[in-house]
């Protein structure tokens, strides 16, 4: 229960916001006179200070007017902020898009590369470094992919005809060439870690080549060829086999 | 670009139909708070325009005056540290001695509201004037409550004594 002091100090230090939502304080001014008395003359003068404050009314006319001009201002700033907003965004998904074609240009083309490659140098028969004597070609297998002789000659052995060093995309690489009987087959051969999570594809080109790849930590086998894909995958693998062994 | 005027069409008139109705209050307290005119017009126009641009953030339905006051409270803050606004007093020599009781005692208000320090004459404004409570007014003007209810005791004090002040002239005018 509120006694008259609590009161006093309250209608001095609350609005009257406050002092209406003040239940206790309501119940004491019902029930007494002097608190009552009090509570009219805080409420006069609050009053009093409202009206004098309220008096006069405030043009706002030009105010207003100002407020909309700089609004108005303010509108191309608006548009130019979601026009730059909406360039950012196709910034950033062309940023995103020749990032993921990077990253696939690192990794996937070597495939792609290789089988363009096979199609100039061997189908086009462009190349004239070729070495065809089958130790030179073992020889050729065990300095660039530093192979023992055995598995050099044993991937020799496997149809190879002639081999050469060449550049496939960033990779220097040793590329043997093999029959099928439906035509020279190319098996690039390199010490590349980088290619070991290129996958195998189906031919999805059109230029009538498989192409299959055998990849571990150090060394990828690229087989590209007018073969069919289980052929290219076998040959790939029994290369791989026989360097890694 | 349909899109944007249409959308920027929409949110004028929700703009207009919830701030605008409050600019003369702003306009009021503001000249009584800063105590300079034409800086309480800039301070209003810098209000409403960060209103504006901050409009997205306001929920419809919620209290607009008070989002309104603490924009305007917060860029009167700022202002304040950079420069000091010069007070605007009434001289009571400017008051004609002829006029009406009621007249008087009103410009003995305005005028002991205007004379007072700027953080008292903003509690009272906010207070007394515009009927925001303790509360809110501590959470605009980012003060501790117990300082407002401070201020606000001392404020109705110096009213009270210039009421009695203005009482006291009227009776020795009579005499």
């Amino acid at each position: 229960m509120l006694n008259c002091a609590d009161v006093r100090d309250r209608l001095q230090t609350l609005t009257r916001v406050d002092l209406r939502q003040d239940d206790q304080l309501r119940l004491h001014v019902a029930q007494c006179a002097a608190c009552a008395s009090a509570d009219r003359a805080a409420q006069v003068l609050d009053d009093s200070l409202r009206e004098a404050v309220l008096r006069d009314s405030v043009p706002t006319h030009d105010v207003r007017q100002a407020v909309l001009r700089r609004i108005d201002r303010a509108e191309p700033r608006e548009g130019s902020r979601a026009f730059i907003l909406r360039v950012a965004a196709a910034l950033l998904l062309v940023l995103a898009g020749v990032g993921t074609w990077l990253v696939y240009r690192s990794v996937a083309p070597f495939e792609a590369l290789a089988r363009r490659h096979h199609q100039d140098e061997v189908v086009s028969a462009a190349a004239q470094e070729w070495i065809t004597e089958p130790e030179g070609i073992a020889g050729l297998i065990g300095e660039r992919i530093d192979a023992s002789p055995a598995g050099a000659r044993a991937v020799v052995a496997n149809h190879v005809y002639a081999g050469r060093i060449c550049r496939v995309g960033d990779a220097r690489l040793v590329h043997l060439l093999a029959t099928d009987g439906r035509g020279p087959v190319s098996i690039f051969i390199c010490r590349d870690t980088r290619r070991r999570d290129l996958h195998a594809s189906d031919d999805g080109s059109g230029d009538g080549l498989h192409s299959a790849v055998m990849a571990s930590v150090d060394l990828t086998v690229v087989v590209v060829g007018p073969i069919s894909e289980n052929d290219a995958n076998r040959l790939a693998k029994t290369a791989w086999s026989a360097l890694t062994l | 670009m349909a899109t944007i005027r249409d959308e920027r069409t929409t949110r004028l008139e929700s703009f207009e139909a919830a701030a605008m109705p409050h600019l003369e209050t702003l306009l009021r307290s503001a000249r009584h708070i800063t105590g300079e005119r034409h800086i309480a017009d800039d301070l209003v126009q810098e209000t409403m325009l960060q209103a504006w641009r901050a409009f997205h953030q306001f929920q419809p339905g919620t209290n607009c005056k008070a989002w309104l006051y603490r924009i305007m409270l917060n860029l009167w803050s700022k202002l304040r540290k950079k420069q000091q606004p010069a007070r605007y007093i009434v001289a009571l020599d400017e008051v004609e001695l002829g006029r009406e009781s009621a007249v008087l005692t009103n410009l003995q208000l305005s005028t002991a509201l205007d004379t007072m320090p700027a953080e008292q004459r903003a509690v009272l404004v906010l207070g007394i004037v515009e009927g925001f409570s303790c509360r809110e007014i501590a959470e605009m003007l980012a003060l501790p409550i117990g300082t407002v209810m401070s201020r606000l005791a001392r404020g109705r004090e110096k009213l009270r004594a210039a009421l009695e002040y203005s009482s006291r002239s009227q009776e020795t005018t009579k005499c």
